[in-house]
């Protein structure tokens, strides 16, 4: 395991103490405004296209498992989904590629189930499909083509399977939301599907939709740890462009973000 | 009271890992308590020197000194180590490799070691002493990470130097314009800072069988009488063991006249007592009128300890003094305990994965069996459901069986069998998606990129020059053009510039992003959705 240096440390700790600044001020009525973001709005124009069509919602909440934070981002989402499809009464499928996600969805379900007051066991279907990414895509297309699903949502970390599940679900006619924050699946997300979240604004998502005054502020925080980190970036880039100063004790330190 | 025992649990193990982050695995102790090896030894009279290269158990790497009067008894110098990377430099940030020092015309010490550096190429840098004890580096003399698609890797190196010219035999592989170049290859200097690579490289290779087949490891030269050169080397080959492949390493011996070609020595590897596996090797030859003529030191035991055996180069007999540690390994440090507990937790959450594992089997099988008698709730189950469903238990049941044959003899028919199962039929399936990809990948490229707006005609346009950047006909059609106007040019500065400036951005914004959710979720400040 890599261990902290003291510059990793000192950034953490001065993060740290911004997000829970931003919390503690948001808490006491501070609660900044959050822009709209396109692909979360869509959301629930999605969710009331399926109720309407009488078809049902596809969602696979990442193809990592538990150890990776962007599962817990799209299993956030899992739940406001699946509150909102308890509340319509809508068919939701939730496809799962790991096994330890499994007993976490399939209990993010039961309590949205049983806060709306609609356990039908119809309603609410977790299904682990496979381990295996390629079998686990595939599953998922088919499904989507079996079940005719009128909307699916692709939150979390995938791979280079997640083409094979998107392309399919376009052809079937379904509308689709992905959110990825590594790059490598961005462009062919945003090839494929409807609407995309890029980055952070996956896991900006829980605060945008919850309205939750303690995420919003959490958000705002963040903003300020990416302008200070542009603030190194800019004066590093500065002092690298001047002869004399590229070997100044402050770009040394500046060298280990390369 | 439920949240409140699974916020606290979440909490305390939060803390455990974060601590096990901050914190390192030890405090203190000796910086070569993990392994040493790379000896470097050299005599100034009665005196010997030895640098050698000492690791951590963090597989942080540096440089000590150890002295002996009669090369018998060594001492190891009380400020070690001698050279230990700078955290904020990146040639050496990873750690340090392979010293060899060299004495110069005045007096003062010149010492050539390998840096692995935060890149993860391998450079050879210096480092210059008054006495051999107290040293100040002097940056990288030679860069060989000249591809961007692949990084040195260097595993030794050694310098001579005679009047006015230094030679340096390094072991290691690199790419050098359009070759690879794998093995031992020599360059050479006028004054230890400018290097040239002899077109001759590689002048040593590994086998293609045998003893030396893998990889040459360590190599140690010395002047040979009354001309020519002594190459003592390490080679390696590997072997299975189990599931694993490990590597074992022999001592052989090359000799030349020039230092530029070559021959092994007929009686490779060499009959070195202890010698299962050798990791380096370093020699130091004593006077003419002395026997036996050689001295090998040699590190064994996973780089426990650095032992010494003397012999003829000649001759087979290879002996070893009483007591042939030379030098073992250093102090541990004090624990933080935090690491030690690292194991047993991971093997809890084995546990937990197991169940869960079980617990999706089950949710698994039940689906399919409804499916497959036709009590799927709500939804109409057609006859190739069916088929799939009664696939999915045939061959879940086959490869339960089958699997414990896997790693029986090959001519084994149930091992035949499991290869069918999973070499014949799941390898090729996996191979088969990802060629549906590729038509994929064209459909939707297809449908997306059409033109409907000035930021879309330049993305397809800095697309073009991008893809035709990386095929030789794109190449082909501007290789009359200068440099700087030739497409991989352009390609590659659209490519590493402005969009790694744009992916670091967003990965940036991910990062801090990823870390306000995991503060969230550690101090349980995530609430439900409304």
């Amino acid at each position: 395991m890599q261990h902290a240096d003291w510059v990793i440390l000192t950034l953490i700790v001065v993060f740290t103490g911004w997000i829970l600044g931003g919390i503690l001020r948001a808490r006491r009525g501070a609660a900044p405004f959050i822009r709209r973001i396109p692909g979360l709005n869509a959301i629930e124009e999605a969710l009331g296209r399926a109720t309407e069509m009488g078809r049902p919602i596809l969602f696979s909440p990442s193809t990592t498992d538990e150890k990776q934070i962007e599962t817990y981002a799209a299993l956030k989402l899992l739940g406001y989904v699946a509150r909102a499809a308890a509340r319509y009464g809508t068919h939701l499928i939730v496809a799962i590629c790991k096994p330890t996600v499994y007993p976490m969805a399939e209990e993010v379900c039961r309590e949205a189930y049983q806060e709306a007051g609609a356990a039908h066991p119809i309603s609410q279907d977790v299904r682990f499909l496979s381990p295996d990414h390629a079998v686990y895509s595939m599953s998922v297309a088919a499904t989507i083509e079996r079940e005719q699903c009128a909307c699916a949502f692709f939150f979390g970390s995938f791979d280079w399977t997640s083409l094979l599940m998107t392309e399919p679900g376009h052809r079937a006619g379904a509308i689709q939301i992905a959110g990825d924050s590594q790059i490598s699946q961005i462009p062919f997300f945003i090839a494929s599907c409807d609407y995309t979240l890029i980055g952070e604004e996956l896991f900006a998502a829980s605060a945008y939709v919850s309205d939750d005054p303690t995420l919003k502020g959490s958000l705002a925080a963040q903003d300020k740890c990416k302008l200070l980190l542009l603030a190194i970036a800019l004066l590093g880039a500065l002092l690298m462009s001047v002869p004399a100063w590229q070997n100044c004790a402050f770009v040394e330190l500046f060298r280990r973000f390369q | 009271m439920k949240r409140r025992a699974v916020a606290a649990v979440t909490f305390i193990a939060g803390l455990y890992y974060f601590l096990e982050f901050v914190l390192p695995p030890q405090v203190g102790g000796d910086f070569d308590q993990a392994r040493l090896g790379d000896p470097d030894v050299q005599r100034r009279g009665n005196r010997f020197l030895m640098w050698y290269v000492g690791s951590s158990q963090e597989n942080s790497s540096a440089i000590g000194l150890a002295l002996s009067d009669a090369g018998e008894r060594w001492q190891k110098w009380p400020h070690n180590p001698v050279l230990r990377p700078v955290s904020t430099s990146s040639f050496d940030a990873r750690g340090l490799a392979s010293p060899s020092v060299v004495q110069e015309a005045d007096g003062s010490f010149t010492m050539f070691y390998i840096g692995h550096g935060a890149d993860a190429a391998d450079r050879v840098g210096c480092a210059r002493s008054p006495d051999g004890q107290r040293w100040r580096r002097a940056g990288v003399v030679l860069d060989l990470a000249t591809s961007p698609w692949m990084k040195p890797r260097l595993t030794a190196l050694r310098v001579h130097r005679e009047a006015s010219v230094y030679r340096m035999w390094l072991a290691g592989t690199f790419r050098w314009g359009s070759r690879t170049i794998d093995g031992v290859s020599l360059a050479f200097s006028s004054d230890g800072r400018t290097w040239t690579l002899d077109p001759h490289s590689p002048v040593l290779r590994p086998e293609r069988t045998g003893w030396d087949s893998f990889r040459i490891l360590s190599l140690d030269a010395e002047r040979a009488e009354p001309q020519g050169y002594r190459l003592w080397y390490v080679g390696t080959h590997q072997e299975r063991q189990g599931d694993a492949w490990i590597e074992i390493g022999q001592v052989g011996l090359a000799t030349s006249r020039d230092g530029v070609h070559w021959q092994k020595h007929r009686r490779n590897p060499l009959p070195l007592p202890r010698s299962e596996n050798v990791t380096s090797v370093g020699v130091v030859a004593l006077g003419p009128a002395e026997a036996p003529r050689y001295r090998l030191f040699y590190s064994v035991e996973a780089g426990k300890s650095i032992v010494q055996a003397s012999g003829n180069a000649e001759g087979p007999e290879w002996t070893l003094p009483p007591s042939p540690a030379v030098l073992t390994v250093g102090q541990p440090g004090q624990s933080t305990y935090l690491s030690d507990w690292s194991v047993p937790i991971a093997d809890f959450l084995v546990v937990i994965a197991a169940m869960a594992a079980g617990l999706s089997l089950y949710s698994l099988g039940k689906a399919n069996l409804a499916i497959l008698l036709r009590r799927a709730p709500g939804r109409a189950v057609s006859g190739w459901d069916r088929a799939g469903a009664a696939a999915f238990f045939a061959s879940f049941v086959l490869m339960a069986i089958f699997a414990h044959w896997r790693q029986a003899d090959e001519g084994h028919v149930c091992r035949k069998i499991y290869n069918l199962l999973f070499f014949g039929f799941l390898f090729p399936f996996g191979a088969s998606s990802m060629g549906l990809l590729a038509f994929y990948l064209a459909s939707a490229a297809y449908r997306a990129f059409k033109i409907k707006s000035a930021e879309a005609a330049l993305l397809i346009v800095s697309a073009t020059v991008v893809m035709l950047g990386q095929v030789p006909l794109g190449q082909w059609l501007t290789q009359g053009l200068p440099r700087p106007l030739q497409i991989q040019t352009w390609s590659a500065w659209i490519l590493y510039i402005i969009n790694g400036a744009a992916l670091r951005g967003v990965a940036l914004g991910a990062a801090i992003g990823a870390l306000a959710m995991a503060l969230r979720l550690w101090l349980s400040l995530e609430r439900r959705e409304e």
